[in-house]
């Protein structure tokens, strides 16, 4: 095991990423202080969160671009709830149980309907946005109690609580993965879904699991976020639409489906806000920042997909 | 005698899409009235030229379609599987003719797919301990972790086997196990199949090779066209008689071969390298000739076809066509200038499926036709009126979707779509694959008709006795080049062809 990590291809990557941090740190100077690190490993919180599920979707041969309105709508909800009164973790359940309802809407119309995943997560992405606007009559939402902020921004032992929450879910999704049958059952869909059906396992439960589990890791990222900033803002998924899909591209996962791993989106989420970062501290606009990460995705996509055909064309054996 | 464990009879099923639904709009069967009965620890051979409905059949036992009349009888008791989960719970076991393994998987995880041990988590050690356990008790030495991936097709197609084997089967239905084995791989495999009629395990063999049948069969079903046609004792087994079984009507009606192939080169073939370690192919067609091209599925066939087409790049080598050197082309290019290729898979890459017939007959000569864009439907409509008439295409009309066609009727869309484009080279890639009788003999008819008038045709095929019949000359491919090239048409059979794909 230890020799497929330390390969030289990571070994570049890792290289890569070293230089990177070094030369931002060395040219800027609030780069390495700190509050701007716990800043980013925050901000990595909500990215990295969201694509686990992401990336369990992209396995599966899918795409999930519901999760920006998700963002949105999951965290409006409890918001809603919280400012009515009731009592917290009620709220949170809520959010949660609406994000994986979603999700599992998604699930259903691409395996019973063979919608594809992208226009049935584009739309539902775009209803639950409209649905954040209308709930929230279109304003934000702000001034939740000390202890809501306290999940976002306090710490425990020295350690943001954000960290605990994306570090649960990292663990959680990686035993789905790594130890359940369920897991191999995902990888064995984006492998071949004609064997999974020979073999008499249902595709429904597995991409219900999905897609549920993807809205379900975007509803805690909303909520998060709106804990961290103490608002809810209708439209506060923007960003995190292309960032969780390029955290996952970036963390290796295949595009192609079948091949990933969900800790490495998380590596993949903490190189991204990191990047973000170091352009926000040189004073790049973010209408820049979104351009060279699109770019980035496109080449990294590009360069994988490029690699792997060639791949594909020496291995033809007659 | 062994008692019986396995009763099919009159078995029927219509035709169905690629998700196992019935199509509406069509009673199309391709499997009418069959019969099959498999005794305790007996080798069945299941026997049948392509398209004869072996593999459905086998699909239906295997719970991946269900049957839509007759009777399945397993152990005493009826069945109808609607999920192959079903069916492996009874005791059935599949080893699939295409790979049915997840090649981003390792074998571990392939082989207990769907039967995980453990409760809430899997447990890994246990599994890649059996795993070992299985693999060696077989005799194949290949490590559980390894992704399939990385295997050579001849160990994925043993990781298969011990797929089957472990799973405890009383049956198991092996569908063309040898096609990518070697000998000595195929021994083994006999050994395991010995083994397990020690065992008590029964196996439905499904081959072509007609050595290997007399090795290892007990009893013999040959199907045709869907249909039953009868059950022998190996013991009975007679070479001429069985292939009598297998085709049925008379040769001589089947096929049509009154062309003569004239002096003019078409297309030349020197040193193409289709892959990047291959050994470099020679070859030449001529006007009115129909050239062969034998050997089995993954010697190269259709690379070499898509190579020449324009689809698919090539490591090195040179194309002339009509003595002129030609490279790079691509297939808008080919087809301006009459070669034209028609694909193995209809279903992927020769039709639009939800498109008219008309729409998809004018699909290639649209630029010939409308060089200014615009189309005239009466036009199209014209066209493939007189397509379907020459093709003698069954329809209600051009309108009619192709989907909603019987096999037969789509492949003569598919040559009507390239005739009407006017060719001088045809390439004809696997040209009565899921085809019956009738309309494969109408195939012949035109193929020969075509070469009548001049057209140079290269037909990739897999049917020993097509080859045999219709060609001129006959290439004979293996391992991704041109093992051989048979000139005398007297001397062609299927063993001199078998002899060269191995």
């Amino acid at each position: 095991m230890k020799g497929k990590f330390l390969n030289p291809k990571n070994l570049i990557l890792v290289g890569l990423t070293a230089a990177a941090l070094t030369t931002a740190g060395l040219s800027i100077p609030q780069f390495l202080t700190m509050e701007n690190i716990l800043n980013v490993i925050r901000q990595t919180a909500i990215v990295s969160l969201v694509s686990y599920g992401s990336a369990m979707v992209i396995i599966v041969r899918g795409i999930d671009l519901s999760v920006g309105g998700l963002i949105a709508f999951c965290a409006m909800i409890s918001g809603i709830m919280m400012k009515s009164g009731y009592p917290m973790v009620l709220c949170f359940a809520a959010g949660i149980l609406c994000g994986g309802l979603m999700g599992l809407f998604s699930g259903v119309m691409v395996e019973k309907l063979e919608v594809p995943a992208f226009i049935t997560t584009l739309v539902i992405g775009q209803v639950a946005t409209g649905l954040a606007l209308v709930l929230g009559g279109g304003n934000s939402l702000g001034g939740f109690s000390d202890a809501y902020v306290f999940i976002g921004n306090g710490a425990l032992l020295g350690v943001p609580v954000s960290i605990y929450i994306t570090a649960f879910f990292v663990t959680l999704s990686y035993l789905i993965m790594n130890r359940t049958r369920l897991g191999v059952h995902i990888y064995a869909l984006g492998g071949n879904e004609q064997v999974v059906k020979n073999q008499g396992v249902s595709t429904a439960k597995i991409r219900y699991f999905v897609f549920a589990y993807s809205g379900v890791c975007a509803a805690v990222a909303g909520i998060l976020l709106s804990a961290q900033m103490n608002t809810v803002h209708p439209q506060q998924g923007g960003t995190y639409q292309l960032d969780a899909v390029a955290a996952c591209v970036i963390g290796g996962v295949n595009m192609a489906g079948g091949e990933g791993k969900v800790y490495l989106a998380l590596a993949g989420a903490l190189t991204l806000r990191f990047l973000r970062n170091a352009l926000n501290l040189i004073g790049l606009h973010p209408y820049y920042q979104n351009l060279i990460v699109g770019v980035l995705l496109i080449l990294i996509v590009g360069v994988s997909m490029y690699r792997r055909n060639k791949a594909l064309e020496k291995s033809l054996i007659f | 005698m062994e008692k019986t464990i396995l009763e099919m009879e009159h078995i029927t099923k219509y035709i169905y899409d690629a998700y196992g639904k019935p199509i509406r709009g069509t009673n199309v069967k391709i499997l009418s009235d069959v019969h099959l009965d498999v005794r305790e620890r007996e080798v069945h051979i299941l026997i049948g030229e392509n398209g004869a409905g072996k593999s459905t059949l086998m699909k239906i036992l295997g719970g991946i379609i269900p049957h839509d009349e007759g009777t399945v009888r397993l152990f005493g008791q009826e069945v109808r599987f609607t999920n192959p989960r079903q069916s492996q719970a009874m005791g059935v076991g599949f080893i699939h003719q295409e790979l049915d393994l997840c090649l981003n998987l390792d074998v571990a995880e392939n082989l207990f797919l769907g039967q995980e041990i453990g409760r809430l988590f899997s447990d890994k050690r246990e599994m890649y301990r059996q795993s070992r356990l299985m693999l060696e008790k077989l005799g194949f030495d290949i490590d559980p972790r390894t992704p399939v991936r990385r295997l050579s097709t001849a160990h994925q197609q043993m990781v298969e086997i011990v797929k089957a084997v472990s799973r405890e089967s009383k049956i198991i239905i092996m569908d063309e196990p040898t096609a990518s084995l070697t000998q000595a791989e195929i021994d083994h495999l006999f050994e395991i199949i010995r083994n397990l009629k020690r065992q008590g395990v029964s196996i439905v063999y499904i081959s072509h090779r007609f050595e290997e049948l007399k090795e290892i069969g007990d009893r013999l079903t040959v199907l045709r066209d869907g249909g039953y046609v009868g059950t022998i004792d190996m013991a009975d087994f007679e070479h001429g008689k069985v292939v009598g079984m297998m085709v049925g009507r008379e040769l001589s009606c089947m096929y049509h071969c009154s062309h003569r192939p004239e002096a003019g080169e078409v297309l030349r073939v020197e040193g193409l390298k289709i892959g990047p370690d291959t050994v470099p192919i020679d070859l030449t067609v001529h006007r009115g000739e129909v050239v062969g091209i034998g050997g089995l599925v993954g010697a190269g066939r259709t690379e070499l076809a898509k190579s020449i087409f324009g689809v698919r790049r090539y490591f090195g080598g040179r194309i002339f066509y009509h003595g002129r050197a030609v490279a790079g082309r691509t297939p808008q290019q080919w087809i301006d200038d009459g070669l034209m290729y028609l694909t193995e898979d209809r279903k992927i890459e020769g039709l639009v499926l939800p498109m008219s017939i008309e729409g998809n007959i004018t699909l290639a000569s649209l630029r010939r036709l409308f060089p200014y864009t615009r189309l005239k439907p009466r036009v199209e409509t014209a066209i493939a009126r007189e397509m379907i008439d020459k093709l003698r295409i069954v329809c209600r009309g051009p309108k009619q979707a192709v989907n909603t066609l019987s096999g037969g009727n789509q492949q003569e869309v598919v040559l009507g779509k390239w005739l009407s484009a006017k060719p001088r080279l045809l390439i004809l890639d696997e040209p009565t694959r899921g085809v019956d009788v009738g309309a494969k003999a109408e195939i012949y008819e035109i193929i020969d008709g075509l070469a009548r008038e001049g057209v140079a045709i290269l037909m990739i095929s897999s049917e020993l006795s097509e080859l045999i019949n219709m060609s001129d000359r006959i290439y004979v491919m293996r391992r991704g080049t041109v093992s051989a090239e048979m000139r005398d048409p007297a001397a062609f059979t299927q063993e001199s062809i078998l002899a060269h794909t191995l």
